[in-house]
């Protein structure tokens, strides 16, 4: 289960109140993995935080009894000045895994991340490529209901989409993941059903193909 | 394997803590060394101005000891209550993980405080110590009950700060400014019997003063701490800042988070 009503969200800018949402209500079927796409400040990236408990709705409830991972973005939540290990140990002591789960999970980030000694150079020596995957080897490093993945993919070679989509392949015999990304080749492989958000509304689409061309209109 | 709330917190504690004594001692070449450095810079100049070229003794006191013990609560304080307020800033990335909230953040920035001023303290003691000050501690029960109210003090002033700040962030800037003066008149450098009498009873308003009479007179066993200092009036003012400071965390708390 895994729902939003009435949710409303909005920031406040120089300007006034921009509303993203207001009064939103959706229900992702279960078991499906999302595509959620739309243009450019749709609020797909609120929604996705939202979801992942990142960020907190101004009204309504976001319900769920899933185990959702953290808004996988191009890098955030890094310290520079600290290297991607120490990075990596840091996320697993908070999220709970110590001792030898720890060394396994750091060993396996190392192995996906491919980035070789650099993963004792501190994070902010990286270029985007070398981040977005320290970042999404991070979140398949744990076990999740729910991934939520946002535009991390794009920044990858032809090498590393075919690893992370065989990844993405391991991991969905058990889990599902919600995806933010303007390849829409992507979507068509990885995804069930499509959101497209426009205008503060968010669409079902349960044929992936639909809901591309919606898009595209 | 669900955590407990608690756990979760300990566990988010441990690791920023970690994080942030990462990040201070870092690769810098000097990193560690300047982290530890600088306070006891501070002191040693701070004596230096003061005894040698001021002139100014205290009666049945070593200066310095005075303002060791005077200097590094004061500094602790201080920097829990500011960098309290500066961490939601600084950690804003982090609220992305759920576990992570501004509290976790604020009682990281206390331990990180609280370790590095031990340190500074116990080196900079055992050194006074060496070079043959008197450094005994008349009773150090208390002194060490005195501390831990005074810890409880800056965090309710840090909780505070950090409410006003998200309110308004344009203040950050003046309330690090009003910091300075601060210095000048808690009682630090110089003890309250130095300042113009006629200002007494003004000063003695100042919580840090009352904090750091009541310090001094657990550790000097002769020492009269200013007329108007009050355990009582710091407690209150403690549980006033607490409060205050909590209901309004409890308030802000999502705001606080926020982009």
């Amino acid at each position: 289960m895994f729902e939003l009503r009435n949710v409303t969200k909005s920031f406040l800018t120089p300007r006034g109140r921009r509303y993203i949402f207001q009064n939103l209500n959706l229900v992702l079927p279960a078991g499906k993995n999302i595509g959620l796409i739309g243009r450019n400040g749709a609020g797909k990236t609120t929604l996705m935080r939202l979801l992942g408990g990142a960020d907190t709705p101004d009204s309504g409830r976001i319900i769920t009894d899933k185990n959702i991972s953290w808004p996988v973005g191009l890098g955030g939540g890094f310290q520079g000045s600290l290297t991607g290990r120490e990075n990596v140990k840091f996320v697993c002591r908070v999220q709970g895994a110590t001792g030898a789960q720890m060394r396994a999970k750091v060993r396996y980030v190392e192995a996906f991340a491919e980035i070789g000694k650099w993963f004792d150079e501190p994070v902010k020596s990286y270029s985007s490529g070398m981040r977005s995957r320290l970042a999404f080897g991070l979140s398949m490093a744990f076990d999740f209901d729910y991934y939520l993945i946002d535009e991390v993919l794009s920044v990858g070679d032809h090498h590393i989409r075919e690893k992370s989509t065989r990844v993405f392949r391991e991991k969905m015999q058990k889990s599902n993941i919600i995806l933010v990304t303007h390849s829409m080749g992507q979507i068509a492989k990885l995804c069930d059903v499509v959101v497209l958000l426009k205008e503060g509304r968010a669409t079902l689409y349960n044929d992936v193909q639909e809901g591309i061309k919606a898009y595209q209109q | 394997m669900k955590r407990t709330s608690i756990q979760v917190f300990r566990a988010v504690v441990y690791a920023l803590t970690l994080r942030e004594m990462q990040g201070r001692f870092g690769r810098a070449r000097m990193g560690a060394m300047w982290t530890l450095f600088e306070p006891i810079a501070h002191l040693v100049a701070l004596t230096l101005i003061m005894v040698y070229i001021r002139g100014r003794t205290i009666p049945g006191i070593d200066y310095p000891v005075f303002l060791l013990v005077s200097l590094t609560p004061f500094l602790l304080y201080k920097n829990i209550a500011l960098r309290m307020m500066l961490s939601m800033e600084a950690n804003k990335a982090l609220f992305a993980y759920k576990q992570i909230q501004p509290f976790s953040s604020f009682m990281g920035r206390v331990v990180v405080e609280c370790v590095l001023s031990t340190t500074v303290f116990i080196l900079a003691y055992l050194t006074l110590t060496w070079i043959g000050m008197s450094t005994t501690i008349a009773k150090p029960a208390e002194w060490v009950l005195m501390l831990f109210l005074g810890l409880f003090f800056a965090i309710g002033l840090g909780l505070v700060l950090a409410a006003i700040a998200t309110l308004m962030p344009e203040s950050k800037f003046l309330i690090r400014l009003l910091f300075m003066p601060l210095y000048l008149i808690s009682g630090v450098i110089i003890p309250p019997s130095s300042y113009p009498s006629t200002w007494l009873p003004i000063l003695m308003l100042n919580p840090f003063m009352n904090v750091l009479e009541l310090i001094r007179s657990n550790i000097f066993p002769y020492y009269r701490p200013a007329d108007g200092t009050s355990l009582s009036y710091v407690l209150e003012c403690t549980l006033v800042l607490l409060f205050l400071g909590m209901a309004a965390y409890r308030l802000l708390r999502y705001r606080m988070m926020a982009i």
